[in-house]
Order: structure tokens, then sequence, then C-alpha cells
């Protein structure tokens, strides 16, 4: 199966780590990967804060480079979110829009991939550890996607999955909100880690870096032993 | 009266946030509110939710594309059933209106029971400028009234107050001696406004549904004040917004469905009253009561007219979004400055007031779509944040350096060797700031923020995967 | 459904709403019910809803067994009295419902001369005559009665609050008390 990753830029610099696993564990599972690399951000940043004009560049961009892939995959539920339902909210040109209509049905986030596409629920891994698992909300919500990763991280051996309350409610990131309301944000963030430290687990697992990003902005504040993961590392650690 | 401008959000909502206690009395409120909505959901309602929202979604798409259609039908059906009917464009069209009517009944004592519109409009104020009595009557309303506030939920005002604040106030206004029980506070209300009912002249409602095909004003409470209102004086206004229209009797029935248990968990409120006429003065008399219908525009038909911005209008004001919404959760309906506060009052005030004024509230969100999830009626609540952020920008409200930084950040990921470029130099650089993380203004004062990895997922990409020997050996 | 269903779940559904629901073979049960009623709750003044066989027979049994003030509402249309006056004491009025409505336990009353909508308002205790042949399935099944009538109310359970503090208080501006009797033969 032919692959192209797309990898959002927050990944690209701040956790190349989580991309080398996605691509890692795509690889192991048999898929023939391959990574445009034109790709640079698929215009979120822009669009959420208003600049609709510099996100449609960006999104037109972005589908031209990869109008020729068979199936995008990447290990973020925001930015194929982004690309999936709000570029349709984009003012997008006779040519992109043709594009984006067959790109969208194309294009999938790492965990949905495995379990709905490639029909893997386990990927026969191991790793001895407590973990919690927050519910980013595009991945949720824009996307749908709450079971597949619960079941993947599930079928580790060793993996102990606590629940974790309110796994739901939004860490506070929202991009261009966590810059105009830093102290909303934070107060957000707050409530999330007060929650992720009463579960009692090791590692709080997510299938964004952004999110998990920001949830770490408050766990080194409190020099707190938690650790962030995502899920695709989580998978590759345990290979 | 407390600062009611949504120009303050950004300072209120630190000011909210460093209030402990409003956030443990808002928290323990909403979460209340949510858990019994969603065992309702789980046990008491026979069909699927979902399929019901979808229905009520429908029901309310249809009557908000075909307005004028039903706007017309319903003219129709109150003059038919003698039901008196305004349409008023303004808010101090709607005050002159009722101050008409209140003069020509030689009216001095008003009771009123909940209506945002009001709230919207302001009319007590300007009512209490004339010299008329008026009293909110719902209790949550009344001690919104008595601490001369504004309400700070749709369809719980009261909310952010707690029992001994409520209990001082009682003591303070009523002069009656200081309890904080629930019980005691709520019976010295029922007996003080049990004299203000026997004594009204004129009763002002507000309405949940006006059914199209028969003309019908459903009011849905729990308390009986708005039964009170409508029923003892001789003279019954109600007032509401022009979007409360609904096509048939059915369609309110389903509506109906949805309503309560969104609003409070109760599958069906302990009142609903359906008026279509007017009844008799009282059993002596041939007179009839009159019931006069005043609904608000006030800038909703402009958006009825936009076809992206109108699902704003499907609203039926069950108030859910708030109890969601991990912003309101935390500072409180106050804050946000607006008469709807919250998701739906972040969309909706900013096309009802002035734009430039109240669009930080569309930016006071993350983004993270509880309440679009939780809205019984289905509207794309934060698609209408994000569409107030566009219009902002294309009104060239962003701030300067805003606009800079876009501007540069297009010419860097439209050419990824310049992205390339100035990302492994970040990188480079990361490792230097690996222990104390970058130091962002604000932002760092409250979180840690993370260093560029050593190197970035292009450059590995690069380095290992190159040549397609190199690709199978990784 | 049946009957016997529609009067289980009716009852159900009222209980969760803090409201009551008894089911009478008789007449004389149910006037035993009222008279410990009566006695438990202090009521010293009663308006019933006359216009029907088995609320008639009601007033006229409670007129003759117990001392307290008892009208019809029919006697206050004869004399011309303005009802709001004549509720002004009451403490327990007796309607007489449309329909049940067994899905959410309500109470369907339409007003007129008989059935005047303070009733079921003013008084701190409200009982609600009917019989089993009344229930209907859901408010739906209501709704001609809803579209001819001058106006309808739906009333489930008492009176509520819970604006403060979300703590439920039953008995606001309405009645503390909704007791519903169903005559089932
Ligand atoms: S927007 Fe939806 S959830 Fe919010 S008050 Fe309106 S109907 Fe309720």
């Amino acid at each position: 199966m032919k692959i192209s990753l797309f990898i959002p830029c927050i990944v690209d610099q701040f956790a190349p780590q989580t991309a080398i696993s996605t691509f890692k564990v795509l690889r192991k599972l048999g898929c023939d990967v391959d990574y445009p690399f034109e790709q640079t951000c698929c215009g979120q940043p822009a669009f959420n804060t208003g600049y609709h004009h510099e996100a449609k560049i960006c999104a037109e961009r972005f589908l031209k480079i990869f109008s020729k892939s068979n199936y995008i995959v990447a290990p973020s539920g925001s930015c194929v979110a982004m690309v999936k339902n709000f570029y349709e909210e984009l003012d997008l040109s006779k040519e992109t829009l043709s594009i984006y209509q067959y790109l969208k049905n194309n294009i999938f986030e790492f965990s949905d991939f495995l379990v709905n596409i490639l029909k893997i629920e386990n990927i026969n891994a191991q790793f001895n550890a407590k973990v919690t698992y927050h519910d980013s909300c595009h991945l949720l919500r824009e996307l749908k996607i709450s079971n597949e990763p619960r079941k993947l991280i599930q079928n580790i051996k060793g993996i102990e999955l606590i629940n974790l309350n309110e796994s739901d409610t939004c860490c506070g990131f929202g991009g261009t909100f966590s810059v105009k309301f830093p102290e909303l944000s934070a107060a957000m963030t707050e409530e999330k880690v007060n929650n992720i430290e009463k579960s009692g687990a090791d590692y709080v697992i997510a299938n964004d870096v952004s999110c998990l990003l920001n949830i770490q902005g408050i766990l080194k504040k409190r020099n707190s032993r938690i650790k962030i993961l995502h899920i695709a590392e989580l998978l590759a650690l345990g290979m | 009266m407390n600062e009611l401008d949504t120009k303050y959000f950004k300072k209120l909502v630190k000011e909210k946030l460093s209030d402990k206690s409003l956030r443990t009395i808002v928290k323990k409120a909403t979460f209340h509110s949510l858990q019994k909505r969603n065992e309702t959901i789980q046990n008491d309602i026979s069909e699927k939710w979902e399929q019901l929202r979808e229905k009520a979604y429908s029901i309310r798409k249809i009557t908000i594309e075909n307005w004028d259609y039903y706007f017309n039908q319903i003219k129709a059906k109150f003059s038919e059933n003698g039901i008196d009917f305004f349409y008023a464009k303004n808010s101090s069209e709607v005050c002159d209106i009722v101050n008409n009517l209140l003069f020509s009944y030689k009216a001095k004592n008003i009771v009123k029971s909940k209506s945002m519109v009001t709230e919207e409009v302001g009319l007590n104020e300007y009512l209490e400028k004339f010299g008329f009595i008026v009293t909110e009557t719902d209790l949550g309303e009344y001690i919104i009234q008595l601490a001369n506030e504004r309400p700070s939920h749709i369809t719980a005002p009261a909310l952010h107050k707690s029992r001994s604040e409520i209990g001082f106030l009682f003591s303070e206004k009523l002069n009656i001696d200081y309890t904080d029980a629930p019980e005691k506070l709520t019976d010295y209300a029922r007996q003080i406004l049990r004299k203000k009912f026997l004594n009204a002249d004129v009763g002002i409602s507000g309405a949940n549904f006006l059914v199209a095909e028969t003309g019908t004003i459903v009011i849905v409470e729990n308390e009986g004040n708005a039964r009170l209102t409508i029923t003892l004086p001789k003279l019954h206004i109600v007032i509401t917004s022009i979007e409360k229209i609904v096509p048939t009797l059915s369609d309110a029935l389903i509506l109906l469905r949805l309503l309560p248990v969104s609003s409070t968990g109760q599958k069906i409120t302990s009142y609903v009253s359906f008026i279509n006429k007017p009844e008799e003065e009282d059993n002596s008399s041939k007179n009839l009561k009159k019931i006069v219908v005043i609904l608000l525009d006030n800038g909703r038909s402009k958006l009825i007219s936009d076809k992206k911005l109108r699902s704003i209008l499907y609203c039926i004001k069950c108030g859910a979004c708030m109890n969601k919404c991990p912003v309101y959760q935390l500072i409180g309906g106050h804050a946000y400055g607006s008469v709807y506060p919250g998701p739906i009052g972040s969309i909706l005030t900013p096309w009802l007031n002035s734009f430039k004024d109240s669009k930080d509230l569309a930016y006071g969100s993350s983004l993270c779509g509880a309440c679009s999830e939780i809205c019984p009626v289905k509207i794309d609540i934060h698609y209408q944040l994000l569409r107030i952020r566009k219009y902002s920008i294309e009104k060239k409200f962003s701030p300067f350096i805003e606009k800079i930084i876009f501007k540069i950040w297009l010419q860097i990921v439209k050419n990824y060797k310049i992205y390339n470029l100035l990302s492994n130099i970040l990188c480079f650089l990361g490792p230097l700031f690996q222990e104390t993380g970058l130091k962002i203004p604000v932002w760092s004062k409250y979180k840690y923020f993370p260093a560029p990895f050593e190197f970035s997922f292009h450059k590995w990409w690069q380095r290992e995967v190159k040549t397609q020997e190199e690709y199978a050996n990784v | 459904m049946s009957k016997d269903n529609l009067i289980e779940r009716f009852n159900k559904e009222i209980i969760k709403v803090n409201g009551e629901c008894f089911v009478f073979k008789n007449i004389d049960d149910s006037i035993t019910q009222i008279q410990s009623f009566i006695e438990k709750e202090k009521i010293k003044k009663i308006l019933i809803n006359d216009k029907n066989e088995i609320s008639r027979s009601i007033y006229v049994n409670l007129k003759r067994t117990t001392d307290l003030i008892i009208q019809a509402v029919s006697e206050i249309n004869i004399k011309n009295k303005d009802i709001k006056e004549e509720l002004k004491d009451v403490d327990l009025g007796i309607s007489y419902a449309n329909f049940l409505v067994a899905d959410t336990g309500s109470v369907v009353l339409t007003s007129s001369e008989d059935e005047p909508r303070l009733l079921s308002l003013l008084p701190e205790f409200n009982i609600v005559l009917s019989t089993s042949n009344q229930i209907i399935e859901k408010l739906e099944d209501a709704i001609d009665v809803i579209k001819t009538e001058k106006s309808v109310t739906v009333i489930t359970g008492p009176s509520r609050t819970a604006d403060i503090e979300k703590v439920l208080i039953t008995g606001v501006h309405g009645p503390k008390k909704l007791i519903v009797f169903i005559f089932d033969k």
C-alpha cells in the first residue's frame, strides 16, 4: 500500500521522533511510505486566526503537493481535520477544489488509518507502564476517532490503560487562543493536568503533538514525573 | 449595574479567573446540569438522541430558510386568534411599544417572567425610568434583580451566586434574618412575589416557541411564575425575537423533547403552557384579556439572509453549550460582558452589537467544539467562531504586528527551501534551550514552552531515506 | 400499550418528578385518601372543579363528611365572583384532567369556566382527578386538543426550582404537591 506521510510543521520541528515512529510503524506494517518533501504547513495557524487569504494559499499549495497521493497519513487529528473538514471553509479555486474533493476522503489520522484501513488493532508491541489517554478535540469531534487509539493501546502487552477523568475536555491549547488568552489557556491546562495526575498514570498518551506539548508545558512547571508520549511513539517503542 | 460591555472581555477574563470561589460554584452547577442531562438521555429517552437532534436541526433549518413565509403565516394567525402583534426593528422600538401599552392600560405594577430578549432590549431600566415598578418573578431572575446584576447564564440566571451570597442579599434587601437555607429563601421569595402577582396590572413574558400553523405561544418553565404572569394580569405582553417561530405544533413538540433535557436534564419541565387565544378576564365578565406579541429583530433578519451565518439563529436557548464549555466553566457568564454569554453568546453578540467591540469573544475559545457537539439543534458553533475571526481580519480589526507576522509566515511556508533553512537553524539552536524551554512573552509565565528538537523530520528524512537502498535500511 | 401498562408507566414517571399517583376502584376509597391528606397537611379551604360525575360526587361526599370550607367552581360561577379573590386562601385545588400522559407522567389541563387556570396554580396543593381511559401514551396524542382549545397547560410534577446552587425545591410559585387520582373501574 502506497502512503504519503503528512507531517505537520509542529511535529517536524518539535517532535520529529513522532514522525519517525509513524514512519517506522507504517513501514513495519508493510506500507510503502513516501514523504513529499516540499510540504510545509497546512495553513491551520492562519486559518484559526482568521487569515483566510494566507490559509488558502497554504491549502492550495498543500493540495497540489499531495494531489498524486493514494493515501495521506498524518500523526495528528487536528491537521487532518484542517484538511479534511476546514478546507471547506476556504474559498478554494476550481482546480484545487477538485483535488480537495478527492483528497478529503483519502487523508487519515494515524490511528484511524491503522484500525480502519489496515484493519490492525494489535501491532504485537510490549510496553510495561501505566498510561492514560487524552482525547484531542479535533480528533474526537471532527474525525470522530475515540475507540481506535484506545484499542491500539489496550492491545499492547504489559500496558495498563487508566481512565482519564474528563478525557474529552480540551487541554486548552487552541493555537492562537493560547497566545491571545494565555491565562485562560493555562487555567484549562491546569485542570487537564490535575486530572492526569489524579489518574496515577506514568504516561499521558494522545494523538496530537500540539496537545501533548501544551500539557507538558504545565507538567514541567510542576516538575511532574509524568511523561507525554504520542501514540505513534508508544507503538514504535514496544515494537 | 455591573459594567456590561464586551470591550472588557480580556480584562474580565483575568479578573474572573482569579476568583476561585466563583469557579467552584460555576463548575459545580454546570456539572450538575450536564450529569442530569446525560443520565436522562441514557435512561429516559426512548428515541436515539442523535436522530432527535437530526430532526430538530432540520426543523430549525427549514424555519430559518423559509422565515418570511412562516413570519407571514404567524402574523395572519395571530390576528385570526385575536392576538395583537408588533414587529420591532430594534430595542428602542420594543421599549416604545411597551411604554405605550402600559400607559394605555394605566399600569403601574409589572410582573415579568424570564425573557432574555427583554435583557437584550434593556427593558427594565427603561421602564423604571418612567416610574413603572417592574418585578422579575423567576427566582433566579429575582435574585439577580435584587443584586442589581445581569443573568450569568441564559437558563440559570443566578448560577454564579452561592447560597450564602443569596442569604446576605435577601437579609439586606428584604430585611429578614439571615439564612442560607435554599428552602427558606425560596419561601420568602414566594411570599413576596405572590403579593406582587396579585397586584400586577401587566405581565411580561418571553416565549420558547411560536407556532406558525396555529399561532400558538409555547412557554416552558418550572416554577409556575410564567403561568401566573400570563394568567393574573389583564394584559399579557410576550416579548421575544423573530427566530422563535416553528412551522407546526408537532415541530414544537419535537423541539420540546430536546429543550428541557438539554437545559436541566428534565424530560419535560413542570409546566408547558400552550396559548392560542386570549381568555375571558374573569368568569364574571365577557371582557377578554389582551395578549400582545412583540418580535424583536435587532439585526437578526440580516443574519437570516446570510447562508453561512443563519445557523446561529437555530438556537433554542437551552444553555447546554455554556454548561459544556470549558471556558465558561472557568470564568462564568459575566466575563463575557454580553447579554448572551458562553458559546452561543460569542457567535451571536458580534452580529447584534458593535462587531469591533465584541469580536474578541470569538477568539476566547480553543475551538474545541464541545459546544457544537452538545447543541441539540446541531449549530456549527465553532465554525461560526471561525467565521467571526475571518470577518474580523477582513475588516482589518487585527493588531498590526499580527498582520505582519502572518505576512512573513506566509512567505516562509510558501517556499519549502526557506522553510527548511529556517527550521534547520531553529533546530540547531534548540538544544541550547532544552532545559529552560523557549521564553515566550506571557505564555512562559504559565507554561514551559518547548525548544525545537535537534533536527527536523525533513532533515532526518534527507539524511536517512534519500535513496531507495537507504529507505530499505531504515 | 394496554390500560394497565399505561397506568403503570404513568405512575413510574410521575414519581420521578416528585408527584404522587393513586389508583382507585371507587369514589369512597378516594374520599378516605383525601380526608387523611386534609388532616396531614392541615387543609382549611378547598375549591373543586365539580363539572364531572366523579368530581361532583367527591364534592358532595366531602361536603357531608368534613367541616372544612369546600366550594365548587360552579357555585362561584353562579355567584359571579372573581376566581382570583375566591382562590386567595384556598389551600387545596382539585382539578379535573383532560388527559394524563404516560410517557412523561404529565397532566394535560385545558382552561374553561369549570377549570380556571388558577385552580391548579394558586393553591399550595393540587389534586388532579382522572380516569384510566384518559391516559394517553405521548403528548403528541393530545395535539388536536392543544390546537383547538384557547389554552392548554401541561403539568409535570409540582412547581420546582433549582436556582439556588442547583438544590431542588418544590413549591415555588405553584403547588408544593401534585397528586393524581386515577379512577379505574
Ligand atoms: S447554541 Fe445550541 S446548545 Fe447553545 S443555547 Fe443554543 S440551542 Fe442550546
